[in-house]
């Protein structure tokens, strides 16, 4: 049996060697599964930052819609406890529009940065020159629930 | 690498291998290790419930769908039919086909965890596909050496980065990997193809080109009908390309000794019977084109040929029969043309998933996440209520669905007959241009007749040719061949002009020459050389799929105009005809694959940098993609064009601007599936976690 086929043989037994050892037959560890689950944490808020504002725009490239341009929001934390998550709330009453991103604080997150991606609507959808747009950040675990940033924002529609 | 002649006799042909030669079983191995390496688990398409659904219970026993296993909102499942008080799914054959993976998963996962089963899996693959790299190019040793550690290591990532996927998920799973499957083997028989006709290199650049620079590579985790369709049109491709001369004879048990070829033509018609227990009309629309194709061509069409034609189709139609029988009762009447499942109806989805019948209507209210669309059609039955994943990424504020335009079209669909729908298409030939150039051209955003509001309003639907832009490559091949002619002809006219002074007019058409003519066409195409006969085979396809699908396109959630997904490897197989296209495969691959590799980075380079300073919304992102996509057609076109009309003779720039074309799509299809579209669990961790890598440090 040359070389090459003899590290064939081993790699093959270790992957199936892991696969079993892993399995629910031996036990496995199973101690990773839990880790991305909410918890009683809390945390302290040192500073809350919209990347940019809001706005509508035009799309580009032919999509032919108008665009709400939805920035991401910067947190950064004093202290952190627990795992808890942070929920990142924008929303347009009148066009309907309310969406939701969120992100985990585990304990040691000092910065987290939460994205949402932006919304396209038919330009004939957009009936007003300007919308009020709300957007909250709040702090949620099993053990609280804070909002530690509102905003409510009006933003002008423009040649869109 | 040898070169086998056009029609000759090849010595694979007579025994009965399935990957041919070793570079068939490499390319076989690389697709999948290609096309898996992106795999996510999870739905991508909300239909893909109701043939999962399906799956879970064709494996307990019985069609009918007692136990719902997925499910997105209780009740609201596009696809689901009901049937005297049952609930059936659709798309049967698929089911039934994944059954073995299924069986095979639920073992696996007795013993070890699903998430590791995928990736072990695919690093295996990945382990093989390099050892038979080794092989082909005769460093066996160095290759399956390093494949094996590449393997270990790849594992290895992936289990310490792996996240749980659930092992009820396994059902889908087995869909997922029965599409991968067929995209494999649409690249293999690419393969076999065209190096039946133009040699190994041809050949392998076919069956690679199949999986990095079409669409298919985005579809094959999709479970839907797509792959499963596009693979056995290659296959029939395959199939019928090798049995157009009478070949050896081979014997069988029971029939005694037959001609191989006869057997290949039977098991085609099998082939194409068996997609429509997947799709109805895909599957009529095979066996009418290859019926048509094969029995204009065949070289023999003795009494035993046709019974052998008569057992294949017979055996074919026999489970899509079968199965309408005990769903509809009717023979001709498939799953997906009865009453589409509605909350309202007696049937409901209780807790826990079970089926209860009988449930007063009053009773569902509020448990639908919207009004679906009513009736749905044969052919877009899943165009009514489905809905890609989630674009853009985040929250709930997509739109329930309500009766569109599209509803409407299906509705008249639904209740038209056979001549019914050839009159629907040519009713609707006035708005066909502007269709077709939606569909095959430029998408931007349409008017009307896409319901955007499904997927957000994003324009996500890209036609053929920003989703392929290799389909340039066809177009200037047969433009360049056409201008060819007529200069050649112009040319020899003049000289001829010069010798005769009558200025050639005894050349004039006549009506009786024109009858002798058509009269004489049965005789010529059934004398004509195989790989012509394929080549019309392979457009008879095409032009099938284009017409079967054009009363709906362009339509949403297509993406890649996924409707003529199945046609795409016909496509391939006419690319690679092109003189230009395989004469610069053959003289000029190295620059063939510098082409590809370098614009691939470039690429990869180009949106590193450009993307995050004009941070395009989904829909913008893949509209520019469009844009350069369409810009890169073009260019390919132009090349081939000037070069087949011999006005420029450079085969390194046709062979450069194919690989521009091949890596552009990559593009896409990668960034689709890592980027635009995240709908599920990747399967193999590790190459999410390097792209995100390698996006951080571009």
């Amino acid at each position: 049996m040359d070389a090459s086929r003899t590290v064939t043989l081993l790699s093959v037994a270790v992957v199936l060697g892991t696969l079993v050892v892993t399995g629910p037959l031996v036990g496995g560890t199973d101690a990773d599964r839990a880790s991305t689950d909410l918890g009683d944490g809390t945390a302290t808020i040192e500073r809350v930052q919209l990347t940019d504002s809001p706005s509508f725009s035009p799309g580009r490239f032919g999509t032919g819609v108008v665009y709400l341009r939805i920035p991401d929001v910067a947190i950064e934390f004093s202290s952190t406890s627990g795992r808890s998550r942070l929920v990142y709330r924008v929303a347009v009453p009148g066009l309907g529009f309310d969406r939701v991103g969120t992100g985990v604080v585990g304990p040691g997150t000092i910065h987290r940065q939460v994205e949402m991606s932006d919304r396209a609507f038919a330009p004939d959808t957009l009936d007003r020159d300007r919308y009020r747009v709300n957007v909250s950040v709040r702090i949620q675990s099993f053990s609280v629930d804070r909002t530690v940033f509102q905003r409510n924002l009006t933003v002008e529609v423009g040649d869109g | 690498m040898a070169e086998s002649g056009a029609g000759a006799d090849e010595a694979s042909t007579r025994n009965w291998s399935l990957f041919g030669d070793s570079i068939g079983l490499a390319v076989f191995l690389g697709a999948l290790a290609v096309a898996g390496s992106t795999w996510q688990v999870g739905f991508f398409i909300t239909d893909t419930y109701a043939v999962a659904n399906g799956l879970v219970n064709v494996a307990e026993g019985h069609l009918t769908i007692d136990r719902i296993e997925y499910s997105l909102t209780l009740g609201n499942q596009p696809g689901l039919h009901v049937v005297d008080g049952y609930l059936y799914a659709r798309n049967y054959g698929q089911a039934v086909s994944a059954l073995p993976p299924y069986y095979a998963l639920g073992v696996l996962t007795a013993v070890a965890r699903l998430e590791l089963v995928l990736a072990a899996g695919w690093s295996l693959v990945v382990v093989a596909a390099c050892r038979q790299v080794g092989v082909v190019l005769g460093r066996r040793g160095v290759f399956q050496t390093g494949g094996s550690l590449l393997g270990v290591g790849l594992f290895g990532a992936s289990v310490a980065v792996a996240t749980p996927i659930e092992a009820e998920l396994a059902g889908l799973v087995a869909l997922q990997m029965l599409s991968l499957l067929a995209v494999a083997v649409t690249a293999l028989a690419l393969y076999r193809l065209c190096a039946r006709f133009h040699g190994a290199r041809v050949g392998a650049v076919a069956g690679v080109g199949t999986v990095l620079a079409t669409p298919l590579w985005f579809w094959a985790a999709v479970p839907k009908r797509h792959a499963l369709t596009g693979a056995a049109v290659a296959v029939l491709l395959y199939w019928f390309a090798a049995s157009r001369q009478s070949g050896p004879r081979v014997t069988l048990p029971l029939v005694g000794e037959v001609r191989k070829a006869v057997v290949l033509r039977s098991l085609a018609y099998t082939l194409a019977g068996l997609v429509a227990w997947v799709h109805a009309f895909e599957g009529m629309l095979l066996l009418g084109t290859f019926a048509l194709a094969d029995l204009a061509t065949a070289s023999t069409t003795s009494r035993r040929a046709l019974v052998a034609v008569a057992i294949g189709v017979s055996v074919g139609l026999a489970p899509f029969v079968a199965t309408n029988l005990l769903v509809s009762g009717s023979p001709v009447e498939p799953p997906r043309l009865t009453e589409s499942y509605h909350p309202s109806d007696e049937v409901d989805i209780g807790p826990g998933g079970a089926v209860q019948h009988d449930v007063p209507a009053e009773d569902t209210a509020g448990q639908s996440g919207g009004p679906d669309g009513g009736a749905q059609s044969p052919e877009s039955a899943d165009s009514g209520g489905e809905q890609a994943g989630d674009p853009a990424g985040g929250g709930a504020d997509s739109s329930g669905d309500g009766r569109s335009a599209v509803g409407a079209l299906t509705e008249r669909v639904r209740s038209s007959s056979a001549f019914g729908y050839a009159s629907l298409i040519v009713s609707e030939a006035s708005e066909g241009p502007s269709r077709l150039y939606h569909t095959y051209v430029r998408s931007g955003r349409i008017g009307s007749g896409i319901r955007y509001d499904v997927n957000d309003e994003e324009t996500i639907e890209l036609t053929l040719a920003e989703s392929l832009p290799l389909v340039g490559a066809l177009v200037g091949g047969l433009l360049g061949a056409l201008v060819y002619r007529l200069r050649t002809s112009w040319q020899s006219r003049r000289e001829w002009s010069r010798l005769r002074s009558d200025g050639g007019a005894g050349e004039r058409w006549s009506a009786s020459s024109l009858i002798g003519t058509v009269r004489r066409l049965p005789g010529r195409i059934r004398a004509e050389d195989p790989v012509r006969q394929t080549d019309g085979f392979a457009l008879v396809v095409f032009a099938g799929y284009a017409a079967l699908y054009f009363p709906l396109l362009p339509l949403h959630t297509q993406l890649t105009v996924r409707y003529v997904l199945p046609a795409v490897p016909a496509v391939v197989y006419l690319v690679a005809r092109r003189r230009t296209v395989r004469r610069s495969v053959a003289t000029a691959s190295r620059s063939l694959v510098s082409g590809y590799v370098l614009t691939l980075v470039a690429g990869v380079v180009a949106v590193a940098v450009a993307f995050p300073a004009i941070d395009p919304a989904i829909g913008e992102a893949m509209q520019l993609h469009a844009l350069v996509n369409l810009a890169v057609c073009g260019t390919l076109f132009g090349a081939v064009v000037t070069t087949r009309a011999g006005l420029v003779d450079e085969s390194r720039l046709t062979a450069w601007a194919l690989g521009v074309a091949g890596a552009m799509t990559t593009l896409l299809v990668v960034r689709m599936q890592l980027v635009y579209f995240e709908y599920g669990t990747y399967a193999v961790p590790v190459v999410r976690r390097v792209a995100d890598a390698l996006a951080v440090a571009a």
